[in-house]
């Protein structure tokens, strides 16, 4: 394909042969094994709400090319238009975040959820990758130009967009930011006593919304205690992963797609355990984390400190949300209503997630590195 | 740009002692722990080293070139990076390695709590068949499934009631939706399903209905032998019949082999059907035993029901929740048929009850043969002797007088070719109390008859039993039994003089040991009285041609209320066939025979004689029966009275002797031989 030969100077052929072609590879398989998962899972889901069977399984289809379209559009970008991009879209998402603590749909007590024309919008799934961009850009900036308080604005475009998600309330999401900066902050280099006493602090900050919000209490209640409140989900959950064992009841066979009302979202890999057995869920697991370990494999051959810190909150976004997902489908975590990234039913968790790795996957082209003086660094930071 | 590295480089120092410390480990994490530990404690807040100060030689030298210094630290920085980056991997890493274990300790050490179907199986197992004496199946199991549910697997109980109740138009959707919300780990949602519903069940594919192979009790001759037979609820539990009283062996799987005849039981019981409609009667009863043996061959109780229908009996009686429900009540009395044919509920009871075992009755005139029996036994008379009828009898505040009065002295023969009470009265009277008592110990009148079903009614007798009662019990009133007893003790008048306790159950061999109660001579003397109640009495109506029968008719009044009933009568037959030679005992009792308009009540020479006349002549040629020349001398020897007593032995001194009895017969009988 001449487009993409490795010689030809186009824009398309530098893309392809700079990209990193196996990560996404990955990626678009594990939006395959979704696709399928959705299609197995949603009928039933689809049928209890009087819609038509392949409702939820047609609608994924339609916004999966757009999804894999911001993908690896995004990705072609540089670095230096993914960060003004990310500063944009975090700017977007800190005015859609206001928006919807005043007009935003209330659901189940928490108010996250915004109509935009026609669309509802989880402004806080965009507003991930794009803190992830604006505090690595901030932190990175403070490397190359230490007078510049980058670690404290990075700080502040962090504490904004948690008090924000705290009024909504959204815990998930909380962790999920408070993630990436952490883990920025982490690689900056911050002092192990900071850590330390970061940790203390966010055990303080747990133990006081479990004390004072009675909804995050129930979450644990239920996990701490099998007695108390409704455990009727991850039960459920657990009975699929049990009737699934080795080989799986088969294709289509699964029964607990039948009784939970999540199951095309959060619980989507009960179903891959019920229906395909223990090999193909240790599989599609495996897929994340080749993904994952090497996504930071990667970034350690890195020399831009923006492209590390960003991408890496990026992928560590990616796979906390994985791990939270799994970890509440298990039991090992309290049930939190977060999905499988590129597996769960969601236009839009799967949109910001292209958005996210379309980001990490331009990051983390390969470029003509500019070792002798540094240079090439800072202009590319946008310092200077 | 900024030079000064004081603020730049944060962990170059760090770096540099990591590089000294040298541990794999350490190198691995970037971080020089000793070291750290050593700054935090040293410095406090400001642990943090400088390029500079860490090189503190080489700056006041001036040897190295600022720029460089920079540089250095930021490369240093980046290995800082990239070591925490390591960390982080090993961190991804151990976290997916706890969810795959969690995961293969979830799918595969972990037991799965499916609904065992074996624990379902303890519950249907296959019942034995119930066959007649020709090996004829009367009960058997059909293969069905049953539908069960695990309601804990029902996320919406309304939508799966609805989707069933679509496909099964007789089950109730919203009775169905409550069995689904149940908390229980099982329920039974429909039993018995056809293959057609097991299929559409299955279409549905509903999430937490399972089948179950299922066996169905099935009833082929339905009707005909329902209260022999009895039925079996649901759950394959006998509940009435053979099916309750026979249980045990059932369920074990055994057959049951029974003494019924289907052939013999469904003339049987067509011709009482046909009786019955023709005096427009309220119920009916037909028994046959062989005389041989006390082998039941046939027994109908009319009404009766289809046991495969159980389930619509039980829906047409609201009150009840089932069938067998009302079985076990009216089992155990407590819900009495009323003697009245009715609607709905009690059409329902009455049809559930079986006349035949259950019900006791007083049974009138037949009862005179027991009492011509025992007055022969005792000695005290002969054939030839004549007891007084020539008015009625005064006992105490009672009257005794004839239905049939004749007004005359009337010979042993008449006394129940006319039936009189006054004469059976008289006889008693003479054998006296004790003796009376004795003899239906031994026809087995007075106890409970041993049955192998479990509808058996208690005999009712006078208590205290005094001359009154015995006089009254002579012609059949004042006391009840069941019609099965009454057969019983004909048997035994007619077989020789020994009883057989009646068996629904056929016996091994051809002639079981009975219980001597009355000589053979008497035997052969009763049997010739009972020809003559054919021939020349009120029982001419069950003459059959060739085949000679012997019997007696019985009208009695129903006891209502305290008083007797004139119009509802029980018209009952009891008869022995071939009588010169009987096999079989039979008895037919009409309940309450209604008299066209102008006509009197239809007596048991009306109403019930001409159905044994029928049930003979039909079942002979089943029975095995040769038809005989009456007029053989040795027959004629066997069955006819000496002497012509039955004709006219009037003796001298009768004082009323106006009327021939051929005369009156042949005005009361007309000849209705059909």
């Amino acid at each position: 394909m001449s487009l993409i030969e490795r010689s030809s100077d186009n824009f398309l052929s530098q893309w392809w042969w700079t990209v990193d072609r196996i990560s996404l590879a990955l990626f678009l398989l594990i939006m395959l094994v979704g696709i399928l998962l959705v299609a197995t899972a949603s009928g039933p889901v689809a049928l209890r709400l009087h819609l038509p069977e392949s409702y939820f399984a047609s609608h994924q289809l339609m916004i999966l090319p757009v999804a894999i379209a911001i993908m690896i559009s995004v990705s072609m970008l540089s670095p230096t238009w993914i960060r003004r991009l990310g500063i944009v879209f975090f700017l977007l998402a800190i005015v859609l975040l206001i928006l919807t603590l005043f007009k935003g749909e209330e659901a189940k007590g928490a108010t996250r959820w915004i109509r935009l024309g026609g669309f509802s919008l989880q402004a806080s799934e965009f507003a991930k990758p794009a803190l992830a961009v604006v505090c690595g850009w901030l932190f990175s900036m403070q490397r190359h130009k230490p007078s510049f308080p980058g670690q404290l604005w990075a700080t502040i475009a962090y504490g904004t967009t948690a008090l924000l998600l705290i009024l909504q309330p959204d815990f998930g999401m909380l962790m999920m930011v408070t993630g990436i900066w952490a883990t920025q902050y982490f690689l900056n280099g911050l002092r192990i006593s900071y850590i330390l006493g970061g940790l203390v602090g966010i055990m303080v900050l747990v133990l006081i919304a479990y004390l004072s919000l009675s909804h995050v209490a129930t979450r644990i209640d239920t996990f701490l205690n099998s007695e108390a409140g409704d455990r009727y989900q991850v039960e459920r959950s657990l009975d699929a992963f049990a009737g699934g064992s080795w080989f799986g009841r088969g294709s289509g066979e699964g029964r607990v797609k039948e009784v939970l009302p999540d199951v095309h979202a959060d619980f989507i890999f009960a179903v891959a355990g019920e229906e395909f057995g223990l090999i193909p869920s240790l599989g599609i697991i495996g897929l994340y984390i080749l993904v994952i370990l090497r996504g930071l494999r990667h970034l350690r051959d890195e020399q831009d400190s923006f492209v590390v810190l960003a991408s890496a909150a990026m992928l560590v976004s990616f796979t906390m949300q994985t791990l939270i997902n799994l970890g509440s489908t298990m039991h090992i975590l309290p049930t939190k209503g977060m999905t499988l990234p590129f597996i769960s039913y969601g236009g839009s968790s799967l949109l910001a997630m292209s958005l996210n790795i379309g980001m990490y996957l331009g990051l983390t082209r390969r470029r003509p590195k500019f070792r002798s003086r540094g240079i090439g660094n800072r202009s590319r930071t946008g310092f200077d | 740009m900024m030079r000064r590295l004081g603020n730049h480089g944060n962990y170059a120092g760090h770096y540099r002692q990591a590089g000294r410390a040298g541990t794999p480990f350490q190198a691995l994490m970037g971080i020089n722990w000793h070291r750290l530990l050593q700054q935090i404690w040293r410095r406090g807040r400001n642990w943090q080293l400088t390029v500079s100060s860490a090189r503190g030689t080489d700056r006041s030298h001036g040897s190295a070139p600022v720029e460089l210094q920079e540089k250095l630290a930021e490369k240093l920085g980046e290995r800082v990076m990239q070591g925490r980056l390591k960390f982080l991997s090993i961190l991804c890493t151990l976290a997916f390695s706890l969810v795959c274990l969690r995961l293969v300790a979830l799918m595969v050490f972990t037991s799965v709590e499916e609904p065992k179907a074996q624990t379902v199986a303890a519950v249907v197992q296959k019942r034995g068949d119930i066959v007649d004496r020709n090996g004829l199946v009367l009960a058997t199991n059909l293969q069905t499934t049953s539908l069960y549910a695990n309601p804990k697997q029902i996320r919406d109980p309304a939508v799966t009631a609805s989707k069933l109740a679509s496909v099964l138009p007789q089950v109730n959707g919203d009775a169905l939706k409550k069995r689904l919300s149940d908390s229980k780990g099982f329920v039974w949602l429909v039993r018995h399903l056809t293959p057609q519903e097991t299929d559409a069940v299955n279409r549905l594919g509903l999430p937490g209905v399972y089948f179950q192979a299922d066996w169905r009790r099935t009833y082929p001759f339905g009707d005909d032998v329902a209260h022999l037979v009895g039925l079996s609820d649901v759950d394959n539990i006998g509940v009435a019949g053979i099916e309750k009283g026979m249980d045990k062996q059932l369920a074990a799987g055994q057959s049951v082999q029974l003494a019924i005849d289907i052939r013999l039981q469904h003339v049987v019981r067509d011709e009482l059907l046909k009786a019955i409609q023709a005096y427009n009667a309220v119920g009916g009863i037909g028994l046959v035993m062989d005389v041989r043996n006390g082998e039941i061959v046939s027994m109908v109780s009319l009404p009766d029901y289809d046991p495969n229908k159980a389930g619509e009996l039980a829906r047409m009686n609201a009150g009840a929740a089932s069938a067998a429900k009302l079985l076990t009540k009216v089992a155990n009395g407590t819900a009495a048929p009323t003697p009245r044919m009715a609607s709905g509920k009690n059409a329902q009871k009455e049809a559930m009850f079986n006349r035949a075992t259950l019900g006791v009755y007083e049974m009138g005139s037949t009862f005179k043969l027991f009492t011509i029996a025992s007055g022969l036994e005792s000695g005290l008379f002969k054939l030839s002797d004549v007891v007084d009828a020539t008015q009625a009898l005064r006992f105490g505040r009672f009257t005794i007088s004839d239905f049939h009065a004749k007004n005359r002295w009337l010979s042993i023969p008449e006394v129940l070719m006319y039936s009189s009470n006054i004469g059976s009265a008289r006889i008693a009277l003479a054998v006296g109390r004790e003796r009376q008592q004795e003899f239906f110990k031994q026809l087995g009148f007075l106890a409970k008859p041993q049955l192998q079903i479990p509808e058996v009614g208690q005999p009712m007798t006078p208590n205290p039993w005094r001359d009154i009662n015995t006089v009254t019990a002579s012609y059949g009133h004042g006391m009840a039994i069941s019609p099965v007893q009454l057969v019983g003790g004909v048997s035994a008048l007619v077989n020789g003089g020994v009883y057989h306790p009646a068996t629904f159950l056929k016996t091994d061999q051809a002639l079981s040991a009975g219980t001597q109660v009355i000589s053979a001579k008497t035997s052969a003397a009763m049997r010739k009285l009972m020809y003559a109640v054919v021939t020349d009495g009120t029982g001419s109506r069950a003459n059959v041609a060739g085949i000679p029968v012997g019997g007696k008719t019985g009208t009695a009044e129903k006891s209502m209320g305290g008083g007797y009933a004139g119009h509802a009568v029980l018209a009952s037959f009891v008869a022995a066939f071939p009588i010169n030679n009987p096999q079989y005992a039979t008895l037919i009792l009409v309940d309450e025979p209604k008299a066209e308009p102008g006509r009197d009540t239809p007596t048991g020479g009306m109403a019930a004689a001409p159905v044994v006349h029928n049930i003979v002549r039909r079942a002979a040629p089943l029975l095995n029966i040769m038809p005989v020349d009456e007029q053989d001398p040795l027959i004629q020897a066997a069955l006819t009275l000496p002497n012509g007593l039955s004709s006219t032995p009037l003796p001298d001194n009768m004082p009323n002797g106006t009327l021939t009895p051929k005369a009156e017969l042949a005005s009361f009988h007309p000849a209705d031989d059909r």
